[in-house]
């Protein structure tokens, strides 16, 4: 990228500039059109949501009213939910969550590296991720049970697996997305293996390891309420699932909504940090 | 700033129009419900996997007697537990279903439209807290500290709860929900040393354990439980005498097991793929009820002077109430209504097969 930054002149500088703001500003501009659009869209499922309960079209235990979920998401919020505290739920889900994702990353983006870089290592493990990765889970989830047990690990087991699959396939086709004059530049110049490896395949994949980590998440998170459906007593699918079990209606659509939150703020962080580490994105 | 107000515009007409769609829909239903049709086109059942009557009259064919015949096609659905059931009616998926009385009070107190037509059987040895032989366990107080297994919301929740209490070891165990097949291979792991559970889960369970407490013994404290068959208010009060019928078959049924044990043994034995003796044993581990006893006053009682069942069912209410699992317990009055002995009392009245 230096270098890159020695070739521009001045002039090219400026241009660039120029462009940035005019992506910017439009950026803001369609911004502002978007929001509204979004919060209509919010506004009216609130409003329809509240009509259709109104109206008394469905029975409570159908569809509970906004009242009502408010309510709801407030007692469990004092009072927690089977006489657990609600951020005991949420912590016990996000920490299986975080450690199934922290192994997820720590594996999948080294296997996936080396699997687009080097052929070999890709015929290996290539056709295992493409063969499991579109089982659904509740397929295999039992198998795991029998062996790892009731306990956490048979969960975070299965949220790895879901976690690993998008992280790995971001990672090989980060690398084959990879310029191949820059590897060859950097060989010429005498650089060896692992510099190439370190100073230039990693970074220029990180954007898409991202992407992929990001992507993980969903799918791990997608994954929770059927992880935590047997021999659970906490976590916040499980609350949902007990919730349905009463056909506490009320209690699901809080436990969703709580759900669909968190993921959001989940994301968006990780959103934050990959402007962090990846500050070249969009910019090279 | 017109754009804005054209999009607001539009979209405040969308929602209209969907509200009213929506109100057609429901209009549309009230007019069907209206019409009073001579018979459905089909039935769909709501089952469990157990040895009971409705499992006999399955496999005997009872259903094809009694609504095949008639044009009707009959859809079973296995459930794992009555909750799952409860799921199914709500959505309406369902006309009949075969619960828990804990999941038939869930769907009361949820204002399902629904109502107890039969009660297939007493729950007793067949339901217990199985202990493993190796895990030194003698006595309930020594659960204490351990992890007990059980399916959340059904009978044996409830009864295990009750055992729990009645020990004064009730926050001192830790419970964990599972369904019966997961129970079992928990079990075969070693990750649980206990489970209350029922047939034909429990007798897998017995092979390496002992039973340490049953809802037989429970019974006896007055803790009871039983399988009951819900309907949809909706069917009930368009078909009542499909509902009356339904009772025949289960009638039927029972008649088989109270006549000859051994033969409906055989029969649930193939359908249910379990031993002929221990499906006997587990049949014997329940009790089922005729007619006449159903309609006495120790269950279902006349309308004008309602039965025991009810007061049972109002009592497991308010105790599901003070657990936190349902939000309100319905009045006794409510329960009197809903434990209905009308359909028992017209399949008495319109049919002929003979009880001994």
């Amino acid at each position: 990228m230096a270098e890159k930054n020695l070739n521009n002149s001045k002039e090219e500088k400026n241009k660039i500039k120029w462009a940035d703001n005019l992506l910017n500003k439009k950026d803001t501009k369609t911004n502002k059109t978007e929001k509204t659009l979004t919060f209509l869209t919010w506004a009216s499922i609130f409003i329809i949501w509240y009509i259709i309960t109104k109206l008394k079209l469905f029975s409570p235990t159908l569809l509970p009213s906004p009242l009502r979920v408010w309510r709801s998401f407030l007692f469990i919020l004092e009072n927690g939910y089977n006489n657990v505290p609600i951020w005991i739920h949420l912590g016990t889900s996000l920490k299986r969550l975080f450690v199934a994702l922290f192994f997820a990353i720590f594996t999948a983006v080294p296997l996936g590296l080396l699997s687009g870089y080097f052929s070999k290592v890709e015929a290996v493990i290539d056709s295992v991720i493409e063969f499991y990765r579109p089982l659904p889970p509740l397929a295999y989830y039992t198998l795991l049970v029998l062996w790892f047990g009731i306990d956490d690990l048979s969960k975070q087991v299965l949220l790895f697996l879901a976690a690993f699959a998008p992280i790995y396939i971001a990672c090989v086709s980060a690398v084959r997305k990879l310029n191949k004059d820059f590897v060859l530049s950097a060989e010429s110049l005498g650089a060896n293996q692992k510099d190439i490896f370190l100073k230039i395949v990693l970074p220029a994949s990180m954007p898409e390891i991202f992407t992929g980590i990001r992507t993980a998440f969903g799918v791990a998170y997608t994954t929770l309420v059927s992880a935590e459906m047997v021999a659970a007593t906490s976590g916040i699918g499980w609350m949902v699932l007990d919730a349905s079990n009463f056909l506490k209606s009320e209690v699901i659509f809080v436990g969703i909504i709580i759900m669909g939150i968190t993921g959001v703020i989940i994301d968006a962080g990780l959103r934050y940090l990959e402007k962090k580490i990846i500050f070249w994105k969009g910019k090279v | 700033m017109k754009n804005y107000f054209l999009k607001f515009l539009v979209i405040v007409l969308l929602i209209s129009l969907l509200s009213i769609s929506l109100i057609g829909c429901g209009n549309n239903q009230t007019i069907n419900e209206n019409e009073q049709q001579t018979l459905p086109k089909k039935i769909n059942f709501g089952i469990l996997r157990i040895p009971n009557d409705e499992t006999i009259a399955i496999a005997e064919g009872y259903f094809e007697k009694y609504f095949t015949e008639k044009g009707i096609q009959v859809n079973t659905t296995v459930f794992d537990s009555g909750a799952e059931a409860n799921q199914a009616l709500a959505s309406g998926s369902i006309d009949f279903a075969t619960m828990g009385n804990t999941n038939a009070i869930t769907a009361l107190s949820r204002k399902l439209k629904v109502e107890m037509v039969w009660l297939h059987e007493v729950l007793g040895d067949n339901e217990a807290l199985a202990v493993k032989n190796d895990s030194g366990i003698k006595k309930v107080q020594d659960l204490k500290g351990m992890r007990v297994a059980v399916p959340f919301a059904s009978t044996a929740h409830y009864i295990l709860l009750n055992v729990l209490k009645e020990a004064g070891i009730k926050d001192k165990v830790q419970l964990l929900d599972m369904q019966t097949a997961e129970i079992v291979a928990a079990w075969e792991r070693g990750d649980i040393k206990a489970a209350y559970s029922w047939q034909p889960t429990l007798a897998k369970l017995l092979e390496n354990g002992y039973p340490l407490i049953t809802s037989e013994d429970m019974a006896e404290k007055g803790y009871i439980t039983a399988n009951v068959e819900v309907v949809r208010k909706e069917f009930s009060n368009k078909y009542p005498d499909l509902v009356a019928n339904f009772v025949s078959a289960m009638v039927e049924a029972g008649n088989i097991y109270r006549n000859s044990p051994q033969k409906a043994a055989e029969i649930v034995s193939n359908e249910l793929g379990i031993k002929p003796e221990v499906a006997l044993h587990q049949m014997q581990g329940t009790s089922w009820k005729t007619r006449e006893e159903l309609l006495s006053q120790e269950f279902f009682g006349t309308k004008e002077n309602p039965g025991n069942f009810a007061k049972v069912m109002k009592d497991t209410s308010d105790f599901l109430q003070n657990q936190g699992s349902i939000e309100d317990s319905p009045s006794q009055e409510t329960f009197n209504e809903y434990v209905n002995p009308e359909y028992i009392k017209m399949s008495l009245e319109n049919n002929q097969i003979q009880e001994n």
